[in-house]
C-alpha cells in the first residue's frame, strides 16, 4: 500500500470496527507477525512509509502493540504516541544497533513508557521469526543468528 | 587522510563486512566496509538518514582484549547468494595484547565477517577509538552513497 490515502483509510476502517492493531515496524517486506499491519519503507505488503509519517497515519493512542525488529531509524517518540495506554513495544535487536538503545530515564518517562525488561533473551513469541541485516546494497542475503538478538520490552503507563 | 574520534555510539555497524583484523602491540585495525552512520555523527549532516560509507577502518588503541563469537555462514541453496548461520558459533580470543593500566572502554561491533564466512559479534575492550575513512572515499562519493533506510 504506498498510497497515503489509503493507508489512512485502513488504519480508520479498523478503528471503527473496533480491531486491534498491531503494528510491525520496519517489517520488512511482509511481516512475519501473524494479524500484523506491516510498515516498513520497503513494505511490499502492509503499509509503505518513513517513521515520520506514522503520525500522519495512525491516530494517538490508536495502536495496541507494536513490534519494532531491527530497528533502521529512531522511533520511540513516535510509536510512544500513537500507543495505547497499557500498549507494548517489543524491540527485537542486536545489541549494536543504535536505534533499539533506550532514550534516559527523563526522556522515558515524558514519552509515559516505562521498561518492562531491558535487552533480555528474544521473546519466546518471536523465535519462530528470521531476522536478517538490512543493507542497502544489492548483495547477498544473510540472517543473523538468533541468539544475537535481545528483545526489550516497553508498556505505556495510564 | 580523515579521523574521527570517538562517536562510537553513532556507528551502525550491523551492515557492514569486515576482514581480517591487524594488530600491533596494543593496536588493532579492523578493515570495514558499508559502515553505517547515523544522525548525530560528524560525518553524517542529515538529520534522519543513515549514511553508509563504503570503506574504511576501525582503529582501536590500547587494546586489552578482543573477543570473537562467530556463526559461520552456508549458503542455501548452493550458489543461491543466501546465506544461513549454523546452529553452534565459535570463539575467537585474539591476542595476546600488552598490559593495559589506563582505563579501558567496551566497544560492541557486529557483522559478516569475509574470512572466515561468518556472522561476528566482537567485543572489544580498549582505552581509545577512532574510525579513519580510506583515501579512496572522497567527500562527494560519500554524498553519492548516501542511502535514507528509515
Amino acid at each position: 500500500m504506498n498510497n497515503l490515502e489509503n493507508a489512512i483509510k485502513l488504519v480508520e476502517d479498523k478503528i471503527s470496527e473496533c480491531e486491534e492493531i498491531i503494528l510491525d515496524l520496519f517489517g520488512g517486506l511482509t511481516s512475519q507477525v501473524p494479524g500484523a499491519i506491516n510498515y516498513d519503507i520497503a513494505a511490499e505488503e502492509g503499509i509503505q512509509g518513513d517513521v515520520s509519517q506514522l503520525l500522519e497515519i495512525f491516530p494517538p493512542n490508536s495502536v495496541s502493540e507494536i513490534i519494532a525488529s531491527g530497528p533502521q531509524a529512531f522511533f520511540l517518540e513516535q510509536a510512544a504516541i500513537i500507543l495505547k495506554s497499557g500498549g507494548r513495544i517489543y524491540i527485537n535487536a542486536n545489541r549494536s544497533n543504535p536505534f533499539a538503545r533506550l532514550p534516559d530515564a527523563d526522556t522515558l518517562n515524558r514519552l509515559r513508557l516505562r521498561v518492562i525488561v531491558e535487552n533480555g533473551n528474544l521473546e519466546p513469541r518471536f523465535a519462530n521469526q528470521q531476522f536478517f541485516r538490512q543493507t542497502p546494497r544489492p548483495d547477498s542475503s544473510y540472517n543473523i543468528p538468533l541468539p544475537t538478538i535481545r528483545t526489550t520490552i516497553l508498556e505505556k503507563e495510564a | 587522510m580523515t579521523i574521527i574520534q570517538n562517536n562510537f555510539d553513532k556507528l551502525y555497524t550491523i551492515a557492514s563486512d569486515y576482514d581480517q583484523p591487524i594488530a600491533v602491540d596494543d593496536k588493532m585495525v579492523i578493515p570495514t566496509r558499508n559502515l553505517g552512520v547515523i544522525p548525530g555523527h560528524p560525518l553524517n549532516p542529515t538529520p534522519t538518514e543513515t549514511i553508509f560509507i563504503p570503506k574504511c577502518y576501525l582503529v582501536f588503541e590500547g587494546v586489552k582484549t578482543s573477543i570473537r563469537e562467530l556463526w559461520h555462514y552456508v549458503a542455501e541453496p548452493a550458489e543461491s547468494g543466501h546465506f544461513r548461520t549454523v546452529e553452534s558459533s565459535i570463539s575467537i580470543v585474539d591476542g595476546p595484547f600488552p598490559d593495559i593500566d589506563e582505563p579501558v572502554e567496551s566497544f560492541l561491533i557486529e557483522g559478516v565477517m569475509l574470512v572466515p564466512h561468518a556472522w561476528v559479534s566482537w567485543e572489544i575492550e580498549s582505552v581509545s577509538f577512532y574510525l579513519e575513512l580510506d583515501s579512496t572515499n572522497q567527500p562527494n562519493l560519500i554524498e553519492k552513497d548516501l542511502i535514507q533506510v528509515n
